[in-house]
């Protein structure tokens, strides 16, 4: 009986001592997999309007006054110009590379929501967006690497190589390049814009745009844009 | 001399006296070592089960497994705590009488302290599957919503103003914990904006307003941009649940 017993309480023991190193190990996840099961984040993080076929009495009417060299109607929202520049051997297509940038700027889930337009001129923007290739990035500043986008002083510098392949840790974790894109224009502008890094907020939650995504979710989920918490400028003193 | 059977029948009393106390000796061991025996099971069971929830917690967020299947097993293993939660420390009749002594005492007590914190983390174990329920309906509702579609014509403009509007109707509907009322409200209020965006254009499009099409076009852009709030709302309330999980978690299983 007491060989049974001793049986017993040696299986016991050995399971919660299983348990206590095992278990501690994977506790620390229970919380981060059990937020992992949410669907309303991930459905409503990132939704675009669908696209409006512009219908036949506009198109004619807006025909009509462009005939007419009447501009047409915008709105009047305080406007952020912004220059661009390529620097070293350019692969990519600048004009594409021109094109999504400024559709992230003034995306409406974007820094948009500060106000703010933001429109590219020839030259004398109040920054300058460069396209730049990774062996010219350290030329910006020394803090720049040759791995990563950088903000330096008034140059906001995607990294070539970045631009058009994200990083591996991004497409591991199953990210889109089209969101990285995104991600890798808001989040330098964001630092010229007067942001530093930010650490994910909690395991399940989508990531705030200025923290370091390019290198680890940290457990969140991918966001390529500015949180409700990160729409500040003290750049553009927007408090 | 005496045979044998003289030899007992004159001493009859006395053997039976000792024959006695050996049958005595040996129900009393027996009974002493049968105690042992139930006492140590008594222990064994509720470590066992202790840890048979742990595992079986663990094991119903097993990556293999579809969502629906793990809150279906959250769901067994909160209802099995809850139904075992009184009986789970009754001490076998055969010893209920031996409760005053120290040890057995101490094990009892340390049954209840066990208990009680399986018994706490099962209950907020419940409470984020409940949340986790409401977060999947109103999920539903704006996956079907939102649709697949990223070029409407003027003819699915007015299907849309139906749609958000059901969809609407659906949320208000919606049955839902306490945790999750304010992100129910919330979407409520993002919803409402979509729809009345829709609105806005549909009508602008009747009137041939260009200017109201143009304004109806920016809120309709912005209203899908903050459905972003929902996401945001609903992580902000499920971190706050999580952390209770994962602190209940740690107090039965880990910090013992």
């Amino acid at each position: 009986m007491c060989l049974a017993c001793s049986a017993k309480y040696m299986s016991v023991g050995l399971g919660l001592l299983v348990a206590t190193t095992t278990g501690g190990a994977s506790s620390a996840l229970f919380s981060e997999k059990l937020a992992a099961m949410q669907t309303l984040p991930k459905t409503t993080q990132s939704v675009d309007a669908p696209e409006l076929v512009v219908p036949g009495w506009l198109k004619q009417k807006r025909a009509e006054a462009a005939a007419k060299g009447q501009p047409s109607q915008t709105s009047s929202v305080r406007t952020v110009t912004y220059d661009v520049m390529t620097k070293g051997k350019i692969t990519a297509s600048v004009a594409e590379f021109r094109s999504l940038a400024n559709a992230t700027l003034n995306d409406g889930r974007g820094w948009s929501r500060l106000g703010v337009s933001f429109k590219e001129v020839a030259s004398g923007g109040m920054f300058t967006l460069v396209l730049s290739s990774s062996d010219q990035m350290t030329s910006f500043s020394p803090g720049c690497g040759t791995e990563y986008s950088c903000r330096a002083g008034r140059y906001v510098i995607i990294n070539q190589d970045r631009w058009l392949g994200a990083t591996p840790s991004w497409n591991n974790a199953g990210g889109s390049l089209r969101d990285y894109r995104h991600m890798v224009v808001n989040h330098e502008t964001g630092h010229w814009l007067g942001h530093d890094h930010q650490q994910c907020g909690g395991a399940g939650q989508p990531a705030p745009v200025m923290q370091q995504q390019s290198i680890n979710l940290a457990g969140c989920t991918f966001n390529p844009w500015p949180t409700k918490g990160e729409l500040w400028s003290t750049q553009l003193g927007i408090r | 001399m005496k045979s044998i059977h003289e030899t007992i029948r004159s001493r009859r009393p006395l053997v039976i006296i000792v024959s006695a106390i050996i049958g005595a000796a040996v129900i009393v061991a027996g009974y002493t070592l049968l105690s042992n025996r139930l006492w140590s099971d008594y222990q064994t069971s509720y470590e066992t089960w202790s840890e048979d929830a742990r595992i079986k917690a663990e094991e119903a967020l097993a990556p293999q497994l579809a969502r629906a299947d793990r809150l279906s097993q959250f769901k067994a293993l909160t209802t099995s705590i809850e139904n075992k939660k009184d009986s789970r420390c009754t001490v076998n009749g055969l010893i209920a009488w031996q409760q005053f002594m120290a040890d057995n005492k101490k094990r009892q007590e340390e049954c209840r302290r066990v208990a009680d914190e399986v018994v706490a983390f099962g209950r907020q174990l419940q409470s984020a599957v409940s949340y986790l329920e409401d977060d999947q309906e109103i999920t539903i509702i704006l996956t079907d919503a939102i649709g697949s579609s990223d070029k409407l014509s003027q003819k699915q403009w007015v299907e849309q103003v139906a749609t958000w509007g059901s969809a609407s109707k659906s949320i208000a509907a919606a049955d839902v914990v306490a945790e999750f009322t304010e992100v129910k409200t919330l979407a409520s209020k993002r919803v409402a904006t979509v729809e009345a965006a829709w609105k806005k254009i549909v009508a602008a499009d009747k009137a041939k307003d260009e200017s109201k099409y143009v304004d109806g076009e920016k809120d309709l852009t912005q209203a899908y941009a903050a459905l972003k709030d929902i996401s945001e709302e609903s992580a902000d309330h499920f971190k706050v649940i999580a952390s209770k999980v994962q602190t209940a978690y740690d107090k039965a299983f880990i910090n013992q």
